[in-house]
């Protein structure tokens, strides 16, 4: 027991003497939340608008006012067709609102295509929402105007994350990255280092036994997990208001659930490679990756093709996420999740037995 | 001039050697640019519905017909149970529940205004938002009552694909990686293993070493985009409407940006260890004020300032200009001049460091 104590102590002098790595493992997720929090929003504000406007009466006039007060465009003037190809192709402006001359009693001769919408497309989200909002000011002016009658108004109900603010969906995937990034590629790099540097061999003909090393390897990380647990959610809780609806007990449970299975991949990866660069190559690529792009934290999995919505099973972050956004953000029955829960349970079993395996074969 | 070409032939031969890396040059960006392309799509193509239906008339059942008979949409539950309803969003089952309200045609015909409401899974705010437009904008066709007064043209990418979107900018990340993270590497290895001493040593001058390991650099990065571009012109199809030739010239200097930000990291940098993380944060942050994954124009202020200076929101723009919309150089001086600049002053800081080691 003393030797674990003195080993670990070892391992948190190694992290702690690497001042500009430790500083990167404390500022990545306080950097990610906030940009996430602050930067990767797709709300439609401050659209630059162009308007050309043919017609030039009270009416469409009265119709451009509209769009000034809805906070939602600024408007620019164009006057020739040349000006507003040129304003599309050099991105002045997301879309050309184009009103027809004599528009008002060509409206009411019940004429089509009175108003031309030009939208720049190369974001197709973006220029369908803006066709959205543009379509719905349009209309409820000209239902005003005509005293129209039935008119049906659409009230949306945004369940769990009223505000639509993207960092709700964000801080479990956020979790899930750094977790990875901490427990699995950190520890398969220094456990790789010891295997390179040789230090290995001099650890393994030490009264250390071999699963003193992995523990001893694991702990140091496994605090840093813990504070960075902390940290994530109580930045995003105090500073965006993210809460944590569920129980916070089964909040940590699952954390350290998924800590265990990513300590389990790094543990496996460094016992397939021998060296640092592949054991941070292997990481970056068959971990980082996935995690960032297939756990559905910038873009949602149902959206995926088939091939890659079963490609993101193997990998447990998709399935942490998942129990997170219940536990955090709808306060979900247990039965819920059990099936992710259990998915990811699996998947630790399996990398330990394998790596166990592994290590015995190598050093004993 | 021999020396410079003497170090290239090294710096290739030393790659070519290492089996690892040849796949991280090769095999990496063509998994990337197959997942992310894919993975990278908030377009929903069959937006699961629950249906709540209180009024039970002809008015109301019109109105599910559109939903029913649109592409969009598929609807999935059929009741008036609100809590089951709700559970099934909870269960990720659905995406949204329409629920007509009672008197719904009476009301229509009464000529007075009726709510109609949805309910939605917010917690990705951006599908959402897409999920609540594809909404509303059946339900303006209904108030327009069929007739066509806005009529709307979706320019440079009239499918809607967002495939065409995305790709352009997903190359600009592939040569970023590569351009940043191999230059680091490079030089870091050569510090850690103690050969930087040696080539001190030699006769060979600062800036001929430099040069050296800079040009390998810029023609794996440009191989690397070509490799990109073949599959993005032939796997995804996305249109190449602008001159192929304007692409390379903001290349060449896009990459020299970062072959520069490389050797900066490489300068600060005590081990390869270091050197990834390093690379791994500054290209985190770079990729999120790119515009890549979120519109700069959602930005606020400040973030937006924060983009004039990331190299990678000019060279994405830069990207999707030319490729989506063909524009010319005239369009884009702006950035070419930005890009220019910034390669000067990246190099400069970066060899300034260098030297004092």
């Amino acid at each position: 027991m003393k030797h674990l104590r003195i080993f670990v102590w070892k391992e948190f002098l190694h992290i702690w003497r690497d001042k500009k790595t430790l500083m990167i493992i404390i500022l990545l997720p306080i950097i990610e939340v906030l940009l996430f929090g602050y930067v990767l929003t797709s709300d439609i504000n401050n659209v630059n608008l162009g308007v050309r406007d043919l017609d030039n009466t009270t009416w469409s006039h009265q119709l451009i006012l509209k769009f000034q007060s809805s906070n939602y465009f600024k408007i620019n003037s164009l006057y020739t067709a040349p000006e507003v190809e040129h304003a599309l192709q050099s991105n002045q402006v997301k879309v050309v609102l184009e009103i027809k001359p004599d528009a008002e009693r060509r409206l009411q001769a019940g004429e089509t295509g009175i108003i031309q919408l030009l939208l720049d497309a190369s974001d197709p989200n973006i220029a369908r929402t803006i066709e959205t909002y543009i379509n719905s000011i349009t209309y409820s002016y000209l239902q005003k105007d005509a005293m129209q009658s039935s008119q049906i108004n659409i009230i949306p109900v945004m369940y769990y994350n009223p505000e639509l603010k993207s960092v709700f969906k964000s801080v479990p995937g956020l979790m899930a990255v750094v977790l990875m990034l901490i427990c699995a590629m950190m520890t398969s790099v220094s456990l790789a280092r010891e295997k390179e540097t040789g230090s290995m061999d001099v650890l393994l003909i030490s009264p250390l036994k071999p699963w003193h090393i992995v523990i001893g390897k694991i702990i140091p990380y496994i605090a840093i997990s813990f504070v960075n647990i902390l940290m994530i959610t109580g930045l995003s809780y105090f500073v965006f208001g993210v809460p944590i609806r569920g129980s916070i007990i089964l909040f940590f449970l699952f954390s350290a659930l998924f800590v265990i299975c990513a300590l389990s991949f790094g543990l496996f990866i460094s016992t397939v490679v021998k060296t640092q660069q592949i054991a941070m190559m292997i990481s970056l690529a068959g971990l980082m990756l996935p995690t960032t792009l297939l756990s559905g934290l910038i873009y949602p999995i149902r959206n995926m093709p088939g091939w890659l919505q079963r490609l993101s099973g193997i990998f447990p972050a998709r399935w942490f996420v998942e129990i997170l956004c219940h536990i955090m953000l709808k306060d979900s029955p247990i039965h819920y999740y059990l099936k992710p829960a259990g998915i990811i349970l699996l998947i630790t079993l399996v990398l330990l037995i394998m790596s166990t395996k592994r290590f015995k074969l190598r050093y004993d | 001039m021999r020396t410079i070409l003497i170090i290239i032939r090294k710096e290739f031969r030393q790659i070519f050697r290492s089996r690892p890396m040849l796949m991280v040059i090769i095999a990496m960006p063509i998994i990337q640019l197959l997942i992310l392309s894919n993975a990278a799509d908030y377009e929903i193509k069959n937006l699961r519905l629950a249906i709540e239906d209180h009024d039970h008339s002809s008015t109301s059942s019109e109105l599910i017909y559109d939903f029913a008979y649109n592409q969009w949409f598929d609807i999935v539950a059929f009741n008036n149970d609100q809590e089951a309803n709700d559970q099934l969003l909870a269960r990720n089952k659905i995406e949204a529940i329409i629920a007509i309200p009672e008197n719904f045609e009476k009301n229509i015909n009464n000529g007075y205004p009726v709510d109609l409401q949805i309910r939605l899974d917010a917690i990705n705010g951006a599908t959402a938002q897409v999920a609540s437009s594809y909404i509303i904008s059946i339900i303006n066709k209904w108030n327009e009552n069929g007739s066509d007064i806005i009529r709307s043209r979706f320019l440079y990418n009239p499918e809607l694909n967002y495939k065409n979107f995305m790709v352009p900018g997903i190359l600009v990340m592939l040569v970023t990686v590569i351009g940043i993270i191999l230059t680091a590497l490079n030089i870091v290895r050569e510090k850690e293993t103690g050969t930087q001493e040696q080539i001190n040593v030699t006769p060979i001058r600062k800036h001929e070493y430099i040069l050296g390991k800079l040009i390998p650099m810029i023609i794996i990065g440009m191989a690397e985009f070509t490799m990109g571009l073949i599959i993005a012109l032939t796997i995804f199809h996305v249109p190449l409407l602008g001159n192929v030739l304007l692409l390379y010239l903001y290349l060449f200097f896009y990459l020299i940006v970062m072959c520069g930000i490389g050797l900066f990291i490489s300068t600060i940098a005590a081990s390869q260890q270091q050197a990834v993380f390093i690379a791994f944060f500054v290209m985190m942050i770079f990729l999120f004020l790119s515009g890549l994954f979120a519109p700069i124009a959602s930005m606020p202020d400040w973030a937006k300032v924060l983009t004039k200076f990331i190299p990678l929101s000019y060279f994405i723009r830069v990207m999707r200009s030319i490729m989506l919309k063909g524009s010319t150089l005239i369009s884009l001086q702006k950035e070419l001049f930005t890009l220019i600049i910034m390669a000067v002053i990246t190099q400069v800081i970066a060899i300034l460091n260098y030297q004092k080691r």
